[in-house]
């Protein structure tokens, strides 16, 4: 009995794990681009990216609907990228349009999907809120992979990026390929944005984004150190939402989790307040 | 069409029409995204307030959810202001917060209620006209079309009164505080009257949609008004327009009403970026287009003049490094001038 609820929660924390880092790493980055809010679109364009896939294969297994999320979102940042570029309306109201448009999409295939008799329909529900505790072997597996594959490009691409993101005009200058690394970046992000979905769904996924993000620039003096700090923080404050979570029945994880990082990150934001305040 | 779903298009059209003055201002002051911040932060309100009256029909409710809509600004401007966060994360980190505290508050204590947090995203228009305003036993219509109306006229009251200072405050905040016009006042008085409008509607729509109806007709407007003034008429008639096509819409295929607006609103700025006279992109392809046109025709008599006359499309190719089609083109725009 005891192996089993060990290993029933086992499985879990290390998705969450997996994702708290990954959030933290890109989070970090996007909020140096100050683009934060990009995530919550992302987030909120997924939804119908998830439905359609749904729709589209009649299939309820987690594969296929990230895939789905991971085109809408792919779909949402090129025209945030191309509206921003190509009109002059403010990239706020750019970044507001994407987001309800692409949700009222979802709203709309969601109320197709929840007619239609078929029983797997349950599967979409958990994507609103997400539901790390049922997180099963493959998706675990799933997340494994993909972290795998944002922590090594991000290695990869992490002087460029850091360059491109504090002087766009000077990796111009130089002759770096800003549009190639900028797309890397929007592509990283959109992966780990839907990967976060199976934990904290699409309301609250810029949250996990954002929170470790500014507790560690509030901590850090140098981006390396604030990567670290932000993956280590957003690692730790999934662990713990999902243990506060799996303590009563019924508590949905991602609000859990939400409130354990952004707890943790108005506490140190206060003590930063204190600080100066006393000095 | 029956009397029913006359008066659901109507409530539909008034609910989108509430939002265009606040959706103008959060648009124009480049803080759209406070009314997606503004639109989840409410339910904390809600079920703070449900959780103190023990009723869910109290109008405590909807104060606490103002309360709690403007408590999100206020925070969100103080953490800018004192811990130096920039404006996206700064509004990217306190309404995820108010929001989950309030799914938590529900799942804790009010979970055998009738409050879900699934009506709060996703709205319950359809069942608006059931709802009824019943005076001294007379029957004055949807309680919703009452209170959609009133708030419509409210904001444009407030708009009204308010012009000048809006205007100067938008486009001028150096020169509006130096003239006593109190930018501050100004902004936190629109972001209360943003909450008020929040909360009229999100119940009716859910929160994600509210974001749509306030900034997408704006975001279309502003490609297409030269002014103030026009822009609220422009967003006005998008709105309109977008509840009519999107009920319509959704009468026809049988889904969502509130994601079909949403869709429609999503279709008219994609109609008015693509295609507005001046500042859409086949507008300001054409207008490029001409500016290339009449450069090259420049050179091209220029190296006629150089040449002593004598001109041939190749050599003009060759000189300048155009592609044929191009070459063709200039050579007939010069042609239609000269002619």
């Amino acid at each position: 009995m005891c192996d089993y609820t060990l290993y029933a929660a086992l499985i879990p924390a290390l998705g969450i794990l997996i994702i708290g880092l990954m959030a933290g790493f890109v989070g970090t980055f996007a909020f140096l681009k100050k683009q934060t809010m990009l995530g919550d679109t992302i987030a909120h364009a997924a939804l119908p990216g998830i439905c359609g896939a749904f729709l589209f294969t009649n299939n309820g297994s987690s594969m296929v609907l990230i895939f789905g999320g991971f085109i809408a979102g792919l779909c949402a940042v090129a025209l945030v990228t191309i509206l921003q570029h190509y009109t002059h309306i403010g990239s706020d109201a750019i970044l507001g349009t994407i987001l309800s448009v692409f949700f009222g999409l979802g709203l709309v295939l969601l109320t197709h999907i929840q007619k239609l008799p078929i029983a797997a329909q349950a599967v979409l529900n958990k994507f609103l809120f997400g539901s790390a505790a049922t997180l099963l072997y493959e998706d675990l597996l799933l997340l494994t992979i993909v972290g795998c594959i944002v922590c090594v490009t991000l290695f990869c691409i992490w002087h460029p990026l850091v360059i491109v993101l504090f002087d766009q005009r000077y990796a111009h200058t130089i002759g770096m390929p800003v549009w190639v690394i900028l797309t890397l970046f929007y592509i990283l992000l959109v992966l780990v944005i839907v990967a976060g979905l199976y934990a904290v769904g699409v309301v609250l996924m810029s949250s996990l984004l954002v929170a470790p993000a500014v507790a560690a620039r509030a901590l850090t003096r140098s981006v390396q150190h604030m990567a670290f700090c932000a993956a280590a923080w957003g690692a730790c404050a999934g662990m713990l939402g999902m243990l506060w979570s799996l303590s009563a029945a019924h508590l949905p994880t991602g609000p859990a989790i939400v409130i354990v990082a952004t707890g943790g990150t108005l506490l140190v934001l206060a003590a930063g307040l204190a600080r100066r305040s006393v000095a | 069409m029956n009397w029913l779903a006359c008066e659901l298009l109507l409530i539909a059209i008034c609910t989108a029409l509430v939002c265009v003055v606040p959706g103008v201002f959060l648009v124009l002051r480049g803080v759209s995204l406070m009314s997606d911040a503004m639109s989840h932060a409410l339910l904390l309100g809600i079920v703070g307030m449900f959780l103190w009256v023990r009723s869910l029909h109290s109008p405590l409710l909807l104060v606490g959810a103002g309360i709690a809509g403007f408590a999100v600004v206020v925070l969100t401007e103080w953490s800018m202001a004192r811990c130096k966060l920039p404006k996206d994360a700064a509004i990217g980190l306190f309404f995820p917060f108010f929001f989950s505290c309030a799914v938590m508050l529900i799942t804790c204590y009010a979970r055998d209620t009738h409050l879900d947090t699934d009506i709060v995203l996703l709205g319950d228009l359809v069942f608006a006209p059931f709802s009824r305003c019943v005076l001294g036993g007379i029957d004055y219509g949807p309680t919703a079309l009452i209170v959609g109306l009133c708030m419509t006229l409210m904001t444009i009251v407030t708009f009204m009164l308010l012009r000048v200072r809006l205007i100067t405050v938008l486009f001028d905040p150096v020169f509006a505080s130096v003239t006593q016009a109190r930018p501050a006042m100004v902004y936190y008085g629109m972001m209360l009257l943003t909450s008020m409008v929040a909360v009229s509607v999100f119940s009716l729509v859910g929160s994600v949609v509210v974001v749509a109806l306030m900034i997408v007709p704006a975001a279309s407007a502003w490609c297409t008004a030269r002014s103030v003034d026009q822009m609220l008429v422009h967003a006005a008639s998008y709105s309109i327009v977008a509840a009519v096509c999107g009920y319509a819409c959704a009468a026809i295929g049988d889904y969502s009403i509130v994601g079909s607006i949403a869709i429609w609103t999503g279709i008219l700025f994609l109609c008015v970026v693509i295609g507005a006279p001046r500042t859409g992109l086949i507008g300001k392809m054409w207008t490029h287009g001409h500016q290339w046109l009449a450069i090259s025709s420049r050179y091209v008599k220029q190296h006629i003049r150089e040449n002593s006359g004598i001109c041939d499309a190749v050599t003009i190719r060759v000189t300048y490094g155009w592609s044929l089609w191009w070459t063709w083109c200039v050579l007939w725009y010069i042609h239609c001038k000269t002619k």
